[in-house]
């Protein structure tokens, strides 16, 4: 039986990934308002996933407003697709 | 959890704030009515028709990055920011509406009086063949507003067909009947993301 992958399986984690498959980036106000986390809950989770290098995080600012940008990195995805694989495969 | 459907939300949340209808609708509109102008200017002052038309141009372009601009600034400033993938629509799907449009488009101009210049019937063939383009994505995606618009565009092909302005007065025709409903739709649709919306006391 395939492993499944416990940095995504965690559902919060499988949400953004998730979220941030569909998308070249997004901010973490997006993933916040989407996810419905609390900002503590959902920065720690990122950083999960920033240790394990499914994700990437660029920290920058849109004028005087600091903004993290959040991007799936190619190995997340591949992670992604893989859960999704032994996920599809453990139900059938 | 769906994660196809959680994977479709960043598009699905660029096209819920309106602004991309709102930038492609204005963008034709005003080059439908500049279309329209040009060729009145020019039968008295070739140059300053010329002048009008890049004008216009830059004009459209520049509500287009307007448009941009209030999404960056206004919209998702207030909701968050998400650049979404470019998807590939499905390749039987495009070859499907492509091949419909291409013989839509040769039956009109075989159906056209020989008398007359075919080139007026290019832009209700156009009208005919988005209005076949947008009822198949409708009826893909079960979305009873793009049936309506499909059967807009359907006798908006009709009314062109019929009223005949020229070749390209009926291509500007085309644009402003296209674009303005898609620009208002936009309006309306971005109107109500930002009442949904309040600006918030602390962005992050």
């Amino acid at each position: 039986m395939n492993e499944v992958d416990r940095i995504i399986h965690e559902p919060a984690r499988l949400t953004i990934v998730a979220l941030l498959s569909g998308a070249r980036e997004a901010d973490f106000l997006f993933l916040q308002r989407e996810t419905k986390l609390t900002k503590g809950n959902l920065s720690s989770h990122l950083m999960k996933l920033e240790e394990a290098k499914y994700i990437e995080i660029e920290k920058t600012f849109r004028g005087k407003i600091p903004l993290t940008l959040v991007r799936l990195t190619g190995k997340g995805r591949d992670a992604f697709q893989g859960y999704r694989k032994t996920m599809n495969g453990l139900l059938r | 959890m769906n994660l196809d459907e959680l994977g479709r939300r960043p598009s699905e949340y660029v096209r819920d704030t309106g602004a991309p209808f709102l930038g492609v609708g204005s963008f034709w509109t005003i080059q439908g009515v500049l279309q329209l102008i040009w060729p009145v200017i020019a039968r008295t002052n070739p140059n300053a028709a010329l002048t009008v038309e890049a004008v216009g141009v830059t004009f459209a372009m520049l509500v287009v990055v307007g448009v941009l601009v209030l999404q960056q600034q206004v919209v998702m400033r207030r909701t968050g920011y998400a650049a979404p993938r470019p998807s590939s629509p499905p390749v039987k799907l495009v070859l499907f509406i492509l091949a419909g449009g291409v013989a839509l488009v040769l039956m009109l101009f075989l159906l056209a009086p020989k008398s007359t210049n075919v080139f007026e019937f290019a832009a209700p063939g156009f009208a005919a063949f988005l209005g076949l383009s947008v009822a198949i994505l409708a009826w893909q995606k079960k979305n009873r507003l793009g049936y309506g618009f499909a059967a807009y565009l359907i006798v908006l092909c009709a009314v062109l067909w019929w009223a005949r302005p020229g070749a390209l007065a009926s291509l500007s025709w085309l644009e402003i009947g296209t674009g303005f409903p898609v620009g208002v739709y936009g309006a309306i649709r971005l109107r109500q993301f930002l009442k949904a919306n309040p600006a918030p006391v602390d962005a992050e």
